[in-house]
Order: structure tokens, then C-alpha cells, then sequence
């Protein structure tokens, strides 16, 4: 299990927050999201055999609406 | 101090404000962004490049319809003063640099400015003047590049000017020696030239503008010629001295030596990336011809992209550079991976008449082993060219033996720079003849050349009436 830090972009409201949290926790191997709004931020927890920090760029959420995701830091 | 960015980018010329203002569009305003650079905001386009340079070819075009009338029946007296012209210039390019760069960035409240030369200092991390250290999460290198000084024995001792200097001049000089008959010597040799200054263009290769097609340039340069330009080909350029006032330029032409006289020199020979920012720090792999990327301009450090003059590539033009500036913001932010294709990437020359180009010249067909047809018309075979007085021109088009598909279009026409757009779309588009033809033109414009090129491959077009579909 791996926790990937990632900066969020785009993010205005709470209803913003959970489309992110959703879209991330419906990628398979990601175990759990928590997204901060003030902090433009997600904290995730993968299972590191079933996906790669970096694909979580391509995540459908950063793909088909206005947030963008980039991958800072995985411990 | 040391700050962090989303964004870091090196420049702030046409690449480094496109990548700004993309890359806030994306990214909602909420990407961090700072720009760092030095001398005038803009860069060079608007400051010393496209824009001084096309208004004095735009005041020396009026000069020219008053000294040279096409029709009879018309005289023009007129006087000029290159100091009022310089002076309106300089006018102008602060306005256009204080509307279209710092009225826009101020208006992006994620972007921060830093005036200063910028080195890296490890990866992604630079320091600037006052000692601050600037990371960046991802970074865009968009340096640009400068004018390239040869090392001519005494030319910095006499003194020279570069197209840097040129916009700060009181007045054009009177005699002006130009080394080098790029487009940038050219251009501005031309426009000088017609304002007044008697003009010399020294080249070390055997035609002007080298690499275009020779019959093309031959017609730029017999028009210069007109405009009183003496050009020295073949002829290489030893050394400069100053004597009695006057700069001395001394070169070789076939083995003889030989010299001509000058209020200024002008130094023209093409440009250099700037590339000295210690990449070797932020494992960038570069040379002297500038950094080198991939299709998808990112450098060797993965998080960093660079775009415009400071990539190592063919082409140093202002929209290419704006092109890549928006790019590189779509492949960092959007993970787009967009490629951009040179092959297709239209460029003009603004001499009088214009050179312009688009996909394949006929040489590079050869030498890329294409099977092709071409055909060449003269713009004396265009009746809004007959109209407006203006037959010495050449269209040429390159076609692909069998599917009848356009690989390459030049021509050398007084508006070629705003015809080549229509010919970029028919590169881009991958349009035949046939579609060129079937295209409705209106009548009379010069773009009807392009259509005519085109009916050349099916007909004898000397055997055409006026305006035949
Ligand atoms: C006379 C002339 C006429 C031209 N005419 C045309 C034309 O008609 N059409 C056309 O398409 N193109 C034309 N060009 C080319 C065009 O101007 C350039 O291709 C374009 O401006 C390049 O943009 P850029 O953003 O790559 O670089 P630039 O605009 O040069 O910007 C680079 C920026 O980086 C900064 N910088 C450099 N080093 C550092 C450092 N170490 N630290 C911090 N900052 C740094 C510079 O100060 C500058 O702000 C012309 C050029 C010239 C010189």
C-alpha cells in the first residue's frame, strides 16, 4: 500500500471536493481519497500492484471535467 | 528566500505568456505560476522583433507607392525624416506592450513577476538576482534567443548595432552596411533603404535569404536591387576599422579583396539560443543550437518543457513560439500529449516582394525521395496581381504523384505573408488540387493565385479566360 499526495486544481466548492473524492475511490486500486478544498490537495491510498501513482494523472476526473490532478509526493 | 511555484517558467516573451495564460485556463487561475525575466516585458516580438520591424517595412511600402506610382498619370513629392518614423515606432511598441503584456498580466492574479536573470541552482530550483531561490514543481524554459555576433578582427573596437539596437537609433544612417541577408538583414535592409539610407548587404553564401528557393530569392533581390541595395555575394567578411569617421567593412569576394564605407554596421547573421542558465544543474541536455526536447517539447528532465527560439529546431518565428508556449501548458496540466509538426508550420519573409512558405519545398521533396509533380505560375497570371500592378511573382505548388495531394506551397508575391494562410489550411487540411479547384475564390483577390497554381496541374492555364472555374 502506498499514500500518494496529490495537488488538485480547480476545486471551488464542496460539491467539487466529492466529485474529485468519488471519481478517485471509482479507479480501481485506489483503496480510499481525502480531498481538502483549502488545501487544493488528495491524499490516497493505492494498492501499488493494481495501479501507478502517475496514471492517477489520468484519472477519468482530471480528464472529462475542469479539475487536473498532479501527483507531489508518494510515500 | 526561497518560494514555490506550480509553475516556474524562464522568460517572458511570446512562448512564456501563452504557457502563462494557458495554463491558468486549465488549471482555473489555481496553478501558482511565476514568470522570471529580463529587459522588457514581451520578449523580443514586440520589443526589437515583428513588430518595430513590420511598421518600418509598413512606412517604407507608403514610401514606396509615392516613389514608385503604378499607375501614370499619378506624381508624388515627399520628404522623409527617419527620426519622426523611429520615434512613432517606439511610440507605438509601448503601447502595444503596455496593452497586450502588462495590462494582461496584471489582470492573472496567480502570476507572479520577477525582473531578473535567472540560473539554476539544482533541479527545477533557480536563483535570481537578489538571491532568491525559486522552485518550480514544473518548469518551462522559454529564453529565447539573441542576435549572434561573428568574430570579425575589429568589429567590436569600430562598434556595430544588431536588430536590438536598431529601434533605439536617432535616426537610419545614411550609409548602412549590413553582414548577413537573412530576413532579418533584409527586412530591415529593404525598409532602410526606401526610407533613404544608402544600403549594402555583404552574404558569404551565393544568393540572399539563403535556403529558400534560389529563383525566389533572385526576385527579392532584384526588387532590392530597385530600391538601391548594392549586394556583395559570395563575399566574406574579414575585418572592420574605423577611419577618417567612417567604418570600414573589408572582405573577400572569389579571392579579391575588397571594401565599402559605412555610417553603421549592422550585424545580421542569425540568432543563438540563450542557454546559458547552468542546465547542466537541472539535467537539461542542450548545445549551441538550443535545448533539445522531444515531440512533445519535454526536455531531458522530465518535469521540464521548453518552447520557442530556445528549442533546438528549424524554425525561429514569434507564432511557432506562442504555439509551443501553449502546448507545453496543455502537456504539463492537460497530460494532452500533443506533438507539433514543423513539416506543415507556415513562415513568410516580409521583404517587398514577400516570401512565404508552407509543408514541402520542391529540394526537400527530392531529398526526401517523394514522388511529386510541380508546377510554378507567375503572378502575372492572376488578374487582381495585373490589377494592383504586381506580376513579378512566382507560386509554386508541390503535388503528390497519384493522390494528387498538396505536400508544399512558396510563392514570392508583394502579399504572399497573408496568402500563406490559406495555403497552411490546404497543408493541414490534406487538400488535393481537385479541392483547391472546387473551392469558390472571390474575384478579383491575389488568392486566386493559389486556386490558378492549383488548375496548372490539369490545364494549360494560358488558354483560360479571366475568371474560368
Ligand atoms: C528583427 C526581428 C524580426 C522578426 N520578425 C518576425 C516576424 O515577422 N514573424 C515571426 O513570426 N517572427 C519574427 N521574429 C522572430 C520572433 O521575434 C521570435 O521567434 C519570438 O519573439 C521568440 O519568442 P520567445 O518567447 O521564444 O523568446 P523571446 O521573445 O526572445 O523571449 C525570451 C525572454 O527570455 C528572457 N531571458 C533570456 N535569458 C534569460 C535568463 N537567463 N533569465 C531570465 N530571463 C531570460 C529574455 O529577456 C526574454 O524576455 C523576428 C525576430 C527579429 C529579431
Amino acid at each position: 500500500m502506498k499514500k500518494v499526495v496529490m495537488k488538485v486544481y480547480g476545486m471551488t466548492c464542496d460539491d467539487c471536493v466529492v466529485t474529485v473524492k468519488k471519481g478517485l475511490e471509482s479507479v480501481p486500486g485506489v483503496i480510499s481519497a481525502d480531498v481538502s478544498l483549502p488545501e487544493k490537495k488528495a491524499e490516497i491510498l493505492i494498492d501499488e500492484n493494481k495501479v501507478s501513482p502517475e496514471s492517477l494523472e489520468d484519472a477519468q476526473v482530471f480528464k472529462v471535467t475542469r479539475y487536473r490532478g498532479e501527483v507531489r509526493k508518494v510515500e | 528566500m526561497s518560494k514555490e511555484y506550480d509553475l516556474l517558467i524562464i522568460g517572458y516573451g511570446a512562448a512564456a505568456f501563452s504557457a502563462a495564460i494557458k495554463a491558468s485556463e486549465i488549471t482555473s487561475g489555481q496553478a501558482s505560476i511565476a514568470m522570471v525575466g529580463t529587459g522588457p516585458l514581451g520578449g523580443t516580438c514586440v520589443n526589437v522583433g515583428c513588430v518595430p520591424s513590420k511598421m518600418l517595412i509598413s512606412a517604407a511600402r507608403n514610401i514606396m507607392y509615392m516613389a514608385r506610382p503604378r499607375y501614370p498619370g499619378i506624381e508624388a513629392e515627399y520628404r522623409t525624416d527617419s527620426s519622426k518614423i523611429l520615434e512613432f515606432i517606439r511610440q507605438a511598441v509601448g503601447e502595444e506592450r503596455h496593452n497586450k503584456y502588462e495590462t494582461v498580466v496584471s489582470g492573472y492574479e496567480n502570476i507572479d513577476l520577477y525582473r531578473s536573470r535567472a540560473v539554476f541552482t539544482g533541479d527545477r530550483k533557480i536563483s535570481i538576482e537578489d538571491g532568491t531561490e525559486i522552485f518550480g514543481y514544473n518548469v518551462i524554459i522559454g529564453t529565447g534567443s539573441r542576435p549572434s555576433i561573428p568574430p570579425i578582427q575589429g568589429l567590436k573596437d569600430a562598434g556595430y548595432i544588431t536588430s536590438n539596437e536598431f529601434w533605439s537609433l536617432e535616426k537610419i544612417p545614411g550609409e548602412l552596411v549590413i553582414i548577413g541577408s537573412g530576413p532579418i538583414g533584409s527586412e530591415i535592409g529593404q525598409a532602410a533603404a526606401r526610407i533613404g539610407s544608402r544600403v549594402k548587404i555583404i552574404e558569404i553564401a551565393d544568393q540572399i535569404l539563403p535556403g529558400i528557393p534560389r529563383d525566389m530569392a533572385q526576385k527579392v533581390m532584384e526588387s532590392m536591387v530597385r530600391d538601391g541595395i548594392e549586394f556583395h555575394l559570395s563575399s566574406a567578411v574579414k575585418s572592420v576599422s574605423v577611419e577618417n569617421g567612417k567604418k570600414i567593412v573589408r572582405f573577400e569576394t572569389g579571392g579579391l579583396q575588397r571594401e565599402v564605407e559605412a555610417d553603421e554596421i549592422l550585424v545580421a547573421t542569425g540568432r543563438s539560443p540563450n542557454v546559458d542558465l547552468d542546465l547542466e544543474k537541472t539535467g537539461v541536455q542542450y548545445d549551441r543550437y538550443g535545448i533539445v526536447v522531444d515531440g512533445n517539447l519535454r526536455t531531458s528532465n522530465r518535469k521540464i518543457y521548453a518552447a520557442g527560439d530556445v528549442v533546438k529546431q528549424r524554425f525561429k518565428l514569434e507564432t511557432l513560439a506562442a504555439k509551443q508556449g501553449v502546448i507545453a501548458a496543455e502537456n504539463i496540466f492537460n497530460r494532452a500529449g500533443i506533438m507539433i509538426d514543423l513539416s506543415s508550420f507556415p513562415l513568410a519573409i516580409f521583404t517587398d516582394p514577400e516570401y512565404a512558405s508552407v509543408g514541402y519545398t520542391e529540394d526537400e521533396a527530392r531529398s526526401a525521395g517523394l514522388r511529386y509533380d510541380v508546377r510554378a505560375i507567375s503572378t502575372g497570371d492572376v488578374a487582381k496581381e495585373r490589377i494592383l500592378r504586381n506580376a513579378d511573382g512566382i507560386i509554386r505548388m508541390i503535388v503528390e504523384q497519384g493522390t494528387k495531394r498538396i505536400l508544399g506551397i512558396q510563392m514570392v508575391a508583394e502579399n504572399a505573408a497573408d496568402m500563406i494562410n490559406e495555403a497552411s489550411v490546404i497543408i493541414h487540411s490534406g487538400m488535393t488540387v481537385d479541392d483547391v479547384i472546387d473551392t469558390p475564390h472571390v474575384f478579383p483577390t491575389v488568392n486566386e493565385g493559389l486556386k490558378l497554381a492549383a488548375q496548372s496541374f490539369l490545364r494549360d492555364i494560358s488558354m483560360m479566360s479571366c475568371c474560368m472555374e
